[in-house]
């Protein structure tokens, strides 16, 4: 399964390459990379079903948990399946859609980036290898979202989408590591293995509340759903994958594979039955209100998400089968629609619903396509659609609680989706056709070859659902829960009082398709649309954020050296303040030992007073510069004399450069002027309680016993493991080496800003 | 500055700074000295040369940028933390030959890695200096 991945990242390498030789068929080309990956899940489905999962286990980290695993059990093989199977046509949808763009290089890789991430979070087997696949989906969205970077749309929908993704990520994160450190591990298959393992936990709630906000945030549930709609700004075939498989699939599949290990947390189950729910209707009146064709499949994305998690928060046998069956289906019409949508778009150059109609006869192939999508998401029989819709009013009603508000809602949201599809797959097919900007005429094969199949797939699956997906959904909702049922798929059981609300859902949907311009018109006059909503609150968030930072960086930033100086030299001298008083022992300060003066320390030492003096009080610049030189010169004399002829000599080099520097920037200086009184005394404080304190600090440290085993670790140790005589040296070059890497690095890229400063500052005076 | 006495100084004194500074190097591991100081002192001797003959000369008499300088000098020190990996070792393990060169002394990686400290501090002083020279 490693191989898969790198090979889906060998991919997204070439695929630009691949674009350049072969303009026209790139897209043909990259479809192999899922097709096969297709067959492999194929191959593998046999020993899946029988309950054997393949775990692939790289050894990596095992400090932090983390390891190389992979997995692939019924839940990782549905999706395997699933995102491989529609990205196949996705690609070849992308390559006829994308036919002229000089961008469908990069926009193929950012394609076979997505896959992959999405291939590699439902294949992980440790849960920090999730979340870095995790991640790379998010980064790779935000590319293929703001494809179109000309227009600011696209821009700001791929950044609101990236960010609050991401942000949703980064509590995932905290949740993951809570986890690892209560459980003990990261491994999937262990976790899985004892679902008691956090039964008695205190901090469960807590990790539960984490993992679920990654989790809803991705699968754009209320209140997080604002940026799904506004993804639309995507290209279609973006829009198709991302809404049916990928992206806001992975929260959905993150719930159901950490089901078994939070099941037992009460919140688990209430805060998923409650905003499943609330998304669920909400998702489903939005999408009524709207009648752009694109925003209108992301709010009912939005509801058919929210049945999901609301399904998998229930937590019966029958509920987590009915979302694996409800996820197939709705992965199976809303590809299909999407694409339709985008052929629609291509094609007219408009996607309005109330203005499109008559499309039937001009592009019968994407009718033909778009029906069969609609009749599957409207649940008629035989669609899958149907088989899906059954056993969701099953689930919802043999909810244990709250059975009737659950029912009910569920029923209203099939009903509204059932109005939705009736104008998708009739009203802008048939009747007179409308005057649209572009002539409408057939998309090209590669646009219809992927909606005619998958639609014809939601027909035939329905018709034979016990042979084709029940084995499979059987399995993969085993993995969630410990079914107690197998799952029983199929078009007939009976006149029983889930049929008869299938029906009634046909009818009702019916009537609100035909008095929908009055909803949607009295929604105009509520203007519900203008309340403020979390979008409004995203939308109000960012600058404020931006003005914080802005705030706190003119605060710090002064550019003014001596207030720098300041602040490090003041939160220096608290801080060691604070600590002397909750433990400093200053009792033993004082001079105990007779020191030994000898003439030629008293001449340097004499000499640098003369240096601090001299650098105080003189008006010239060069003077004070010099003055300075020969503290630094006393200071490097004293180093030497006191042993450390390396110190010393670094200090001797740096006065000088010091010294050629100040030359260099003489003349470039400004007027050296004396400091005005305030400015003397308010520089003056710090400076005094700075040496005041470095000062105190000396004679408390030389009045200790030093008794560090560190030092006589250095020096025995330094010529027997690292063969040089020279401490300091062997310190900097090989036991503390990595601390030297970092400083050099530090150094280089020091050395790249102050280039790009001074270049620039130059370049303008 | 271009006159007759700092120019023949400098064409003497450089070769005396260069050799002076690889000295430090080379004997660092076992005597006062090292990268560090080493480079340090190079770059001192290559601006003094900068300084009497201008930048732009010294560049195109080395045909290096300082900013090439420093990514020389990286990539020497990575290079020589990554050597022990290929035998199976942990990073920045200190490897040794069993060669002892006069002058130089014994070699090994974090005599490499100190080679690339010297080149780092080298291009990073030289980064500076010369861009406030030009101006």
């Amino acid at each position: 399964m490693l191989l898969i991945i790198l090979i889906g990242l060998i991919a997204a390498a070439v695929a630009a390459t691949i674009h350049r030789i072969d303009n026209n068929r790139a897209g043909i080309w990259l479809s192999i990379l899922p097709l096969g990956i297709f067959i492999w899940g194929i191959a593998h489905l046999n020993s899946v079903l029988l309950n054997n999962s393949i775990i692939e286990v790289y050894p990596w980290v095992d400090s932090i948990c983390l390891s190389l695993t992979f997995m692939l059990d019924g839940l990782s093989l549905f999706f395997v399946l699933l995102v491989s199977g529609v990205g196949f046509f996705i690609f070849i949808y992308a390559n006829s859609y994308l036919h002229n763009d000089p961008n469908k290089g990069k926009f193929l890789t950012y394609l076979s980036l997505f896959m992959t991430a999405m291939l590699g979070i439902v294949m992980s087997g440790n849960l920090l290898i999730l979340f870095i696949f995790w991640e790379l989906t998010s980064l790779s969205s935000y590319l293929l979202i703001g494809f179109y970077s000309a227009e600011e749309e696209s821009r700001k929908s791929a950044l609101m989408a990236m960010l609050v993704t991401v942000s949703g990520g980064l509590f995932m994160l905290a949740g993951i590591i809570l986890l690892g450190i209560e459980a003990g591990t990261l491994e999937l298959d262990q976790l899985l293995a004892n679902p008691t393992l956090l039964l008695n936990n205190a901090k469960a709630p807590i990790i539960a509340v984490l993992i679920m906000i990654g989790a809803l945030t991705k699968s754009a549930q209320f209140p997080f759903h604002f940026w799904l709609p506004n993804a639309m700004a995507a290209p279609a075939p973006v829009s198709a994958y991302l809404h049916s498989t990928t992206m806001v699939k992975a929260g959905v599949f993150l719930l159901a594979r950490l089901s078994p290990v939070f099941v037992n947390v009460p919140i688990w189950q209430s805060v998923l039955v409650h905003i499943g729910g609330i998304t669920m209707v909400f998702g489903a009146l939005m999408a009524l209100m709207n009648t752009d064709m694109k925003k209108v499949l992301a709010y009912t994305t939005i509801s058919a998400l929210g049945i999901m998690v609301l399904l998998l928060g229930i937590g019966t046998t029958i509920s987590v089968q009915a979302a694996m069956v409800f996820l197939l289906a709705h992965a199976l019409y809303k590809g299909t629609l999407f694409m339709v949508t985008g052929n629609v778009d291509h094609e007219t150059g408009m996607r309005d619903l109330n203005l499109l109609s008559g499309l039937g006869k001009r592009m019968p192939y994407t009718f033909y396509a778009g029906a069969l999508a609609a009749l599957s998401m409207a649940g008629v029989i035989p669609f899958f659609g149907f088989v899906a819709k059954e056993i969701l009013y099953g689930a919802a009603f043999d909810t244990p609680l709250v059975s009737g508000i659950v029912g009910v809602a569920t029923f209203l949201t099939g009903v509204m989706f059932t109005a939705l599809a009736f104008e998708f797959g009739y009203k802008i097919f048939m009747g007179m056709q409308a005057e649209t900007p572009k002539h409408p005429h057939e998309a090209p094969f590669g646009m219809i070859l992927g909606p005619i199949v998958l639609a014809t797939f939601g027909l035939i699956g329905g018709i034979f659902s016990e042979q084709i997906a029940q084995p499979l959904l059987h399995q993969s909702s085993s993995v969630i829960l410990n079914v107690d049922k197998v799952l029983q798929l199929g078009l007939w059981h009976g006149f029983t009082l889930i049929f008869a609300l299938s029906l009634l859902t046909l009818l009702f949907g019916y009537g609100v398709f035909k008095v929908r311009q009055h909803i949607r018109a009295f929604s105009t006059k509520l203007s519900l649309s203008n309340l403020p909503g979390p979008e409004a609150l995203y939308f109000k968030s960012i600058p404020a954020l931006l003005q914080v930072a802005i705030k706190q960086t003119m605060f710090f930033q002064s550019g003014i050296l001596r207030n720098y100086l300041t602040t490090i030299v003041l939160t220096l001298v608290s801080l060691i303040v604070a600590i002397s008083i909750i433990g400093g022992d200053f009792s033993v300060i004082g001079l105990s030992k007779t020191i030994q003066v000898k003439w030629f320390e008293v001449v340097f030492i004499v000499l640098m007073i003369v240096g601090v003096v001299n650098t105080l009080t003189t008006t010239s610049r060069l003077t004070a510069i010099v003055s300075l030189g020969v503290v630094g010169y006393g200071t490097a004399a004293i180093f030497l004399y006191y042993g450390g002829p390396d110190v010393a000599m670094t200090q001797f080099l740096i006065e000088t450069l010091t010294i050629v520097l100040f030359v260099l920037v003489l003349n470039r200086l400004p007027k050296f002027v004396d400091m005005d009184k305030r400015l003397s005394k308010r520089i003056a404080f710090p400076s005094v309680i700075f040496g005041a304190t470095m000062s105190t600090i000396l004679l408390w440290v030389l009045s200790q016993q030093m008794n560090s085993p560190l030092k006589d670790y250095y020096s025995q140790s330094s010529y027997l493991l690292a063969k040089g005589k020279n401490v300091v040296n062997v310190i900097l070059v090989d036991f503390r080496g990595i601390d030297t890497l970092g400083e050099i690095t530090v150094l280089g890229i020091a050395a790249i800003g102050i280039y790009a400063l001074l270049k620039v500052k130059f370049s303008k005076s | 500055m271009r006159t007759v006495i700092f120019e023949t100084a400098i064409k003497l004194l450089l070769p005396l700074f260069i050799a002076f500074s690889l000295f430090l190097l080379f004997r660092g591991h076992n005597s006062p000295g090292g990268g560090f100081i080493g480079g340090l002192l190079a770059a001192i001797g290559l601006f003094l040369r900068a300084m009497v003959f201008g930048t732009k000369n010294t560049i195109a008499t080395y045909k290096i940028r300082p900013i090439g300088i420093i990514a020389i000098g990286l990539s020497v020190a990575l290079v020589s933390i990554l050597i022990p990996l290929f035998s199976g070792l942990p990073l920045m393990t200190g490897l040794w030959f069993d060669l002892t060169l006069p002058l130089i002394g014994k070699l090994g990686t974090p005599l490499m890695f100190d080679i690339g400290v010297y080149i780092v501090v080298i291009g990073v002083v030289l980064n500076i200096t010369f861009i406030l020279s030009n101006g």
